[in-house]
C-alpha cells in the first residue's frame, strides 16, 4: 500500500525508459548496422541510399501514426500493434535469410579475392534492400509510435521518464556505431562469415519475437504453454536482459513454439550457411582456377 | 476480432485505475460494466511493467506494454459479455504477472467490430443529419421570428415544412433523451398537464386553437383537459415557448456537431425501420398533429430519412441480398405514391380529409415496408 502510494526516484524514472529506449534502439538498430556494413564492405556503397530510403520510410511511419494518434481522436490497440508486429517480423526474419544466402555466395567468390566478380555475383536489388530496412526498423512501428504517445500523453506528469527514453535511445545508437566500426575493421572473409552467422542469430530472435506476438494475438496458438522461465535467475528489466532482448530478442520465459521456431530456423539456416562450400574457403588453389579450367 | 484495430480515444471519466509495483497490481475497482472499459496502469515499481486483461482460456483481450516506472499507460478494451475476466501487472515483464479479477456486469453488448463500410456509411449519414439540423435551425428560427411579431398565417404556413427537418432525422434525435421530449412532446405526455407542454405541439396548439367538438376519446381526438388547458395559452407564454423550443433546436444541433458526437451503430442500422414504425405505430391515427392536421408533412419526412438510411446501406444490401434491395425499392415507392395521393400544392391536404379507410391503406403499406426493412440490420452486420 506504502508502496503504491509513492512515486519512483528520479534516478529509477530514467533508468527504466532508459532500457526500452535502449532495447528498441537495438531491435532497430542491429539489422541497419549489419547491413551498412556489408553493403560498404563490399563496395556497393551505392545501395547505402535505398537502405536509408528504407529506413526513412520506416520512421515517416511512425512520425504519422504518432502524430495521427496523438493529435487526433481514436487510437490504436497494443493488441493490433502486436499483430503488425507479428507479421512484420515473420517478412522481417524472411527476407534476411535470403540476404544471408546471399552473402553465403559472397563469401564464396570474396575468398577467391575476386572482388570484381562481386558485384555479378550477388545482385541485391534496391528494392530488397529498402524493403528489409523498412521492416526491420519499422517492424515495430506502431509499438514505437503507441510508446511515444503513451510518453507524451503521460498522466503522471514526469518528464524524467521520456528523458529516460531519449538517453536510451541514444545509447543504442552509439553502441549500434561501435559495433559498426568493429565490423568494417575486421578481414573481408571473416566479416562476411560472422556478420552472416551473427545475421542469421539476430533473424531467429525475430522469427520467435513474431511467433509470440501472434500467439499473443490469439492467431497462433499456446500463449500459456511456456516452454521454461528462468527469470529467476535472469532480469529481463536489468541492463544485459534489455541489451540482449534488443539484439537477439531473447527472453527468459519463451513458449514452447517460440523455443522450437527459434531452434529449428537456427539448426536449418545455420547448417545451409556455414555447409562446406564446393570450393573451400581455406584452399590455397584460387578459386578462380578451378573456375576457369575448362571441364575436360 | 482483432481488427477493431481503431478504437475511440476513452474520455477519462470512469477510468479504472491501476496501480503497479514491483510486487503489487491494485485496481481501483475490481467491476465494470459491458462497453468500452479503460484503464489507466500507472507505473509507480522500479521495473518496466506491462499490464494485460485476459477473457476466456487466458484469451488476451488487451495489453499495454512497456510502461516505464513513473509513466501512465493506457489501455481501451472492448468487452461485450459480462463476467469474470482477469487482469494481470507484470513489473519485469515476464511471467504470468500479478493476477486480479474484474467482474463485468451489464447487458451483453452486440459486437463493437463493425465492418467498416457500415462505419463509412454512419458517418456518410451523420453529414446528412448535420445539413438537416443546419435546416431545422433556420427554419426554425424564421418560424419563431412569425410567431413573436404576431404573424400567425405565416407561422401556421410554416409549421409542416420547419417540422420536416426534424422528423427526418428522429434517429438522431431520440438519442437524446432530453431534448426530443422538449422539442416534439404531445399533450399526452404531459400527464394531463402536470408536466410542462413544450415544444412545437404546444405552438401548434395556439396557432390552431383547439374547439369543443374536437374532444373526444380517439387517438387523434382532443382531450377535454387539454382543451381546458388550451384555454390559458396567451401570445406572451407561447412566446417564451417559441424561444425555448429555438434554444433546443440549436442545442441538438450543436451537440451532433461536436466531433466526439457518437451515434449508436446499433440505431443507424435500425433507424431506417425506426423511421417507418414511427409512422404505422404513432401517427398514421392522426396523433401527432392533431390541432393542425399537417400529419403528412411528418409521414413524408419520416420515409425521407429513411430512404436516406437505406441509400447509405444500399451497397451492403445489394452486395449480400439483391433481390431484398429490389423489393425495399418497390415497396418505398408505393408508400411514396400512396402519401404522393395527398399532395396539394407545395404540401399536403389536412389529414382529417383522409378517411379511415384510406388510412388503412396507407398504414399497409407501411407494415409491409417495415417488415422487409426489418432484416436489414443484421444483414448489414452479418450477425
Ligand atoms: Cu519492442
Amino acid at each position: 500500500m506504502d508502496l503504491a502510494l509513492s512515486t519512483p526516484t528520479v534516478a529509477t524514472q530514467l533508468f527504466g525508459s532508459g532500457l526500452i529506449g535502449l532495447r528498441e534502439g537495438l531491435e532497430a538498430g542491429i539489422v541497419v548496422m549489419i547491413l551498412t556494413a556489408f553493403l560498404v564492405k563490399s563496395d556497393r556503397r551505392e545501395h547505402l541510399k535505398w537502405l536509408w530510403l528504407g529506413v526513412g520510410a520506416a520512421v515517416a511511419m511512425v512520425v504519422v501514426v504518432f502524430a495521427g494518434i496523438h493529435y487526433g481522436t481514436s487510437t490504436i490497440s497494443g493488441l493490433a500493434a502486436e499483430a503488425v508486429a507479428g507479421v512484420s517480423s515473420l517478412i522481417a526474419a524472411a527476407i534476411v535469410t535470403a540476404m544471408v544466402l546471399w552473402m553465403r555466395s559472397a563469401a564464396t567468390h570474396i575468398s577467391a579475392d575476386l572482388r570484381a566478380e562481386l558485384s555479378a555475383a550477388v545482385e541485391i536489388g534496391g528494392i530488397a534492400v529498402a524493403s528489409l530496412a523498412f521492416f526491420a526498423v519499422g517492424r515495430e512501428g506502431l509499438e514505437t509510435a503507441l510508446l511515444m504517445v503513451g510518453y507524451a500523453e503521460n498522466t503522471s506528469g514526469s518528464d524524467w521518464p521520456l528523458l529516460g527514453l531519449l538517453l536510451g535511445i541514444a545509447v543504442a545508437v552509439a553502441l549500434t556505431v561501435a559495433l559498426y566500426l568493429g565490423a568494417v575493421r575486421i578481414s573481408l572473409v571473416k566479416f562476411f562469415t560472422y556478420t552472416g552467422a551473427l545475421l542469421v542469430v539476430v533473424a531467429a530472435g525475430i522469427l520467435a519475437y513474431g511467433v509470440r506476438a501472434l500467439q499473443v494475438v490469439g492467431w497462433l496458438p499456446g500463449i500459456g504453454n511456456v516452454a521454461f522461465d528462468v527469470s529467476a535467475h535472469y532480469d529481463q528489466s536489468s541492463w544485459y536482459g534489455t541489451t540482449l532482448a534488443g539484439l537477439f530478442n531473447l527472453r527468459p520465459d519463451p513458449t514452447v513454439l517460440q523455443v522450437i521456431a527459434w531452434a529449428a530456423y537456427l539448426a536449418v539456416v545455420l547448417t545451409l550457411f556455414l555447409r562446406p562450400r564446393r570450393r573451400a574457403v581455406a584452399s590455397s588453389t584460387p578459386a578462380v582456377a578451378v573456375d576457369r579450367t575448362p571441364a575436360s | 476480432m482483432v481488427l477493431s484495430a481503431c478504437t475511440a480515444k476513452s474520455s477519462g471519466t470512469g477510468d479504472i485505475a491501476v496501480t503497479s509495483t514491483d510486487s503489487a497490481c491494485e485496481l481501483s475497482s475490481s467491476s465494470a460494466s459491458t462497453g468500452t472499459v479503460t484503464f489507466a496502469v500507472a507505473n509507480n515499481g522500479s521495473k518496466v511493467t506491462e499490464f494485460y486483461v485476459f477473457g476466456k482460456h487466458n484469451r488476451v483481450l488487451g495489453e499495454v506494454e512497456n510502461i516505464g516506472p513513473g509513466v501512465t499507460g493506457k489501455l481501451v478494451v472492448e468487452i461485450t459479455e459480462p463476467g469474470t475476466y482477469e487482469t494481470a501487472c507484470k513489473p519485469g515483464m515476464v511471467g504470468n504477472g500479478i493476477r486480479g479479477t474484474l467482474e463485468v456486469t451489464g447487458e451483453q453488448k452486440s459486437k463493437s467490430d463493425v465492418p467498416a463500410d457500415v462505419e463509412q456509411a454512419k458517418a456518410r449519414y451523420l453529414d446528412y443529419v448535420r445539413g438537416q439540423l443546419d435546416g431545422l435551425v433556420a427554419q426554425t428560427t424564421t418560424f419563431v421570428a412569425a410567431v413573436k411579431s404576431g404573424d400567425l398565417a405565416a407561422a401556421r404556413a410554416q409549421f409542416g415544412l420547419t417540422r420536416t427537418f426534424y422528423e427526418r432525422v428522429e434517429p438522431v434525435a431520440e438519442s437524446f433523451a432530453d431534448l426530443d421530449p422538449a422539442i416534439d412532446m404531445r399533450w399526452d405526455d404531459t400527464e394531463d398537464g402536470k408536466q410542462p407542454f413544450t415544444g412545437f405541439h404546444r405552438i401548434e396548439r395556439f396557432l390552431w386553437p383547439p374547439q369543443q367538438s374536437q374532444v373526444g376519446e380517439d387517438g387523434d381526438d382532443i382531450s377535454q383537459a387539454d382543451l381546458d388547458n388550451a384555454k390559458t395559452d396567451t401570445a406572451a407564454l407561447v412566446n417564451v415557448e417559441a424561444e425555448a423550443l429555438l434554444g433546443n433546436v440549436t442545442a441538438l444541433r450543436d451537440e451532433v456537431r461536436k466531433s466526439d458526437f457518437a451515434f449508436e451503430t446499433q440505431s443507424f442500422v435500425k433507424g431506417p425501420q425506426a423511421l417507418v414504425d414511427e409512422i404505422a405505430a404513432t401517427k398514421v391515427g392522426g396523433e401527432e398533429d392533431r390541432y393542425s392536421r399537417t400529419d403528412l408533412w411528418d409521414f413524408a419526412a419520416n420515409i425521407d430519412g429513411s430512404e436516406t438510411l437505406i441509400a447509405e446501406l444500399q451497397p451492403m444490401i445489394t452486395a449480400k441480398n439483391a433481390p431484398l434491395m429490389d423489393k425495399i425499392t418497390g415497396q418505398f415507392q408505393a408508400v411514396r405514391d400512396a402519401i404522393g395521393k395527398y399532395r396539394q400544392g407545395d404540401g399536403y391536404v389536412s389529414y382529417d380529409t383522409v378517411t379511415a379507410a384510406q388510412r388503412k391503406e396507407l398504414s399497409d403499406k407501411i407494415d409491409a415496408l417495415s417488415a422487409t426493412l426489418s432484416q436489414v440490420p443484421d444483414l448489414v452486420l452479418g450477425q
